[in-house]
């Protein structure tokens, strides 16, 4: 027989209460937060793994947020651009019918007074800022107009030019954890003629004097415009117009290349989002699943270590109650 | 006849007396139940046979289990150790669960903002919530590090304090077996019961407080040992610990021991296991040094790494060469045993993948310098002078024959670290200058995507393959070492718990006091009490029936 000694009861009893409490309080603990781990003793690798999803989820989102900073800044480009575009489509039309030998002096004037305002819009939409002010296709340099009308060298020696105060630089926005988008068309190239205006970066000179490379398509443009003006070119000119639709033509041609790959970018923007969108529900399902409590299996619990306590409680309260002194 | 009345009535008072003793310590700590022992008289010859004389009080024995008493001994020390670490490194496994409040998604929010800069380099609205989110990481870190140092006090107040515990029960029980041995020369035959109980339960509650062996000698006294054999108690004497500073590690105590008026050695900490002092010694060793030294590995290689990346860039204004995070020390200075000075720096170039998140313990024998790493002292370099580099670190200085430094480089540290900027035009996203001609303009943000990429980019803990781990990463493992170990000491307090438990029921099974059988007995000897008065009350009539045929 298994003799038990006073204290003993009490001990026992207490050290149940105290057990089934503290497993009550914990299933308590995660029914009022909701989660399954409430510290990493509890799972100690699940843990890790849900700090790591937590990291990935939020670098996910940020792809999201700069898929959207792109989105915008790459949309308002494509707009500029097509608006570019059917500036050129115009000026060219008007370079063909000023082509026309039949035309007077003064209808060539007319025409080439149309095309200067043109261009004036041209560098208008050359000079575009987005909604925080920033230049769209001045490079890194997008605090200033980057197309810019005048002494290009600082020599006071040649006639006004225009001339790119951007640079040849293409800002890149990570969209995904190893692609990174070209978020701007720059108006010059690093080496050669070229970007958005035909400009080569090369021929930059910080000086004394200053020499800013030349936009070759505005400059262009300009001659052709001057070389159908009575005013400038005299009224006997043949057939200058040749000169203007190729200009445009050349100018055109460039714009839409820009046009093509933003628009191919926005496409893939918009492909990225679906993708990253569709990562961060995989994301928000796994830590789910790590992180998360069963509702239903906790409660069942819950109610259970409830029942199993008021058991202990009751039958300690009429064990202590024995006693053969009561008898005496 | 009445002669026998009385030994019985006595006896019967007695085992009255005894039984009261037992009902009134049934809920004493360590009390062993007693029992009267009794035989019988030396019968007397009456020519035919015979008599019986009543009966003889042979002593009061105490029911006591020595091997019982030797278990109970070991499992609570064991217990105590196990339930002191459970409870010891709760905070730290609190600290670092909370969803919310805890070091990553600070981490996570930070490179949000590093990436709205890459996205908007122009815009100072966006610097400044970088500068801002650089805050608030530096001061999670810093309120990590300031918890684990308010954790850490209390453990070295308490090393002390249990010190000075466990010298007074010593001296308890060398002051009872002072005691016990003159209350046995005054009769060998009776054990002074309650003595012994009390010695026993003080060996008991020293049990909680660190892992001892006792032995009972010949006179009955009783030997404590501690750690390696050190006499703790012996006879009437008994030593003295003491939780003293180590001159070879700043902010860490070390526990010394002297007897009598010996010199004061140093117990190694291996050697003090089980118990509080045990439960201490482990917990700072294994939890709180490898998790303060991991945070802190994480804030100076989070801000180094950062920072290089951040001097090669520049700022809005042009500024360049600057920190974004301040406070990580170029050298710190760790003084030897003997007073040497040891220098520990960053490795030039920076080599951040090559550290880790470690303490050294580094001896100089006279000949040859050894490092080992604290928390196992497993030896990774030995050799006739230090390196100059060592797993990402600078060490200069020389140390004395027999000198011995702990160098701790990251435990510090993210009790440091800050921002170091204050205009937020100065955080460098830029590649080249912004400002000048030939550099670049306000949209640069080249430098922004290189700070960026440090957030996905494996930068820590290289093996012969490359980095294998990013802060991140490194965070969420030290997190996971951490929660493994908490676990893992819970497991251990319950299960010691159930096999002292296990051990207690034995032990209170044999020698504890049941509240029933004390109230039978005390039924039956106020029932032999009223026997043996009845056997007095015929002696007396018998007298009286003589007294009256004489009369």
């Amino acid at each position: 027989m298994l003799r038990i000694a006073t204290s003993q009861v009490y001990d026992r009893n207490i050290f149940a209460l105290q057990r089934n409490q503290t497993q009550l309080h914990q299933t308590q603990q995660q029914v009022a937060s909701g989660r399954k781990l409430v510290v990493p003793s509890d799972d100690p690798v699940r843990a890790a793994r849900s700090l790591e999803l937590q990291q990935s989820q939020s670098v996910n989102r940020q792809f999201l947020e700069n898929i959207g900073y792109a989105k915008d800044v790459l949309g308002l480009t494509n707009t500029r651009l097509t608006q570019m575009s059917d500036t050129l489509q115009y000026m060219r039309d008007k370079f063909v019918q000023a082509g026309n030998a039949a035309l007077a002096a003064s209808d060539r004037a007319a025409i080439a007074a149309d095309l200067r305002s043109q261009l004036e819009n041209l560098v208008g939409l050359a000079n575009s800022q987005d909604g925080q002010g920033n230049y769209l296709f001045g490079g890194f340099k997008n605090d200033q107009p980057p197309i810019a009308f005048g002494d290009h060298d600082g020599n006071g020696l040649t006639p006004a030019r225009y001339y790119y105060r951007g640079d040849a630089n293409v800002k890149q926005m990570q969209v995904g954890s190893t692609r990174l988008i070209d978020a701007n068309v720059p108006g010059s190239a690093p080496t050669t003629a070229g970007g958005l205006f035909e400009a080569n970066q090369s021929t930059f000179s910080a000086g004394p004097p200053t020499v800013y490379p030349l936009a070759q398509f505005f400059n262009d443009l300009r001659d052709a415009i001057d070389a159908i003006d009575p005013a400038t070119a005299g009224a006997t000119t043949q057939h200058p117009a040749s000169l203007g639709v190729a200009a445009a033509d050349r100018f055109l041609a460039r714009v839409q290349t820009y046009t093509a790959k933003v628009g191919s970018q926005l496409a893939e923007l918009d492909a990225l989002t679906q993708m990253n969108q569709a990562l961060d529900t995989d994301y928000a399902q796994a830590r789910s699943r790590i992180e998360d409590l069963d509702y239903h299996e906790a409660l069942a619990r819950l109610a259970q270590q409830q029942m199993v306590l008021n058991a202990a409680q009751q039958s300690f309260v009429k064990v202590a109650n024995l006693s053969l002194f009561n008898y005496l | 006849m009445l002669q026998i009345g009385l030994t019985g009535l006595m006896a019967a008072r007695y085992r009255l007396d005894t039984a009261s003793h037992n009902i009134a310590n049934a809920h004493t700590d360590g009390y062993s139940r007693q029992r009267v022992t009794q035989s019988t008289q030396f019968p007397e010859y009456a020519g035919f046979g015979y008599i019986g004389r009543g009966t003889l009080l042979v002593g009061v024995e105490r029911l006591y289990d020595q091997f019982l008493q030797g278990n109970l001994l070991s499992a609570t020390t064991r217990q105590a150790q196990g339930e002191q670490l459970k409870e010891l490194v709760a905070p730290l496994n609190n600290l670092v669960a909370d969803p919310d409040a805890g070091l990553s998604p600070a981490l996570q929010q930070f490179f949000t903002a590093v990436q709205e800069v890459a996205d908007n380099p122009e815009n100072v609205a966006a610097r400044q919530s970088l500068l801002a989110q650089g805050q608030v990481l530096t001061a999670r870190f810093r309120l990590f590090d300031n918890r684990m140092d308010e954790i850490r006090q209390d453990v070295e107040q308490r090393l002390d304090h249990v010190a000075k515990q466990v010298n007074v029960l010593a001296k308890g029980i060398a002051e009872l077996n002072q005691q016990i041995l003159r209350a046995s020369t005054r009769s060998d035959e009776a054990p002074p019961n309650d003595l012994l109980d009390q010695r026993d339960q003080k060996a008991s509650e020293l049990a909680k407080l660190i892992g001892i062996k006792t032995v009972i000698d010949d006179k009955g006294m009783m030997s404590v040992f501690i750690g390696s054999g050190q006499t703790l108690v012996q006879g009437v004497a008994s030593a003295t610990l003491a939780a003293a500073s180590d001159p070879a590690d700043g902010n860490h105590r070390q526990i010394t021991y002297q007897f009598g008026s010996g010199t004061a050695q140093v117990l190694p900490e291996k050697l003090l296991s089980g118990g509080e002092l045990g439960a201490l010694l482990a917990f700072r060793r294994e939890g709180l040094d490898r998790i303060q030294d991991q945070l802190g590995f994480l804030a100076t290689t989070f801000a180094l790494a950062f920072n290089n990346q951040h001097r090669q860039g520049y700022g809005l204004d042009g500024s360049t060469n600057l920190d974004l995070f301040s406070g990580i020390p170029a050298t710190q200075n760790f003084t030897g045993s003997a007073g040497s000075t040891i220098t520990v720096g960053w490795a030039v170039p920076l080599n951040v993948a090559a550290m880790q998140p470690e303490s050294y313990e580094v001896r100089f024998d006279g000949a040859n310098y050894t490092i080992a790493r604290t928390r196992d002292g497993q030896t990774l370099y030995s050799g006739a002078a230090l390196p100059a580099t060592f797993q990402g670190l600078t060490l200069a200085g020389t140390l004395a024959a027999n000198e011995r430094v702990i160098l701790r480089p990251f435990q510090a540290q993210g009790g440091v670290v800050g921002v170091n900027l204050t205009d937020p035009r100065q955080v460098a996203a830029a590649a080249q200058d912004p400002t000048t001609l030939t550099g670049s303009g306000p949209a640069d943000n080249v430098n922004m995507l290189a700070l960026a990429a440090l957030q996905t980019n494996k930068t820590l803990l290289a093996n012969a393959s490359g980095a294998t781990a990013t802060f991140q990463t490194a965070w969420s493992s030290a997190v996971a070492e951490l929660g493994s170990l908490a676990r893992s000491w819970q497991t251990e307090a319950s299960a010691s718990k159930a096999l002292l438990d296990q051990i207690k029921a034995m032990r209170d099974g044999y020698a504890g006091v049941n509240l029933d059988e004390e109230a039978a007995n005390l039924i039956e000897f106020q029932q032999s009490y009223q026997a043996a008065s009845k056997t007095m009350q015929i002696a007396q009539k018998l007298f009286d029936e003589v007294l009256a045929i004489a009369r």
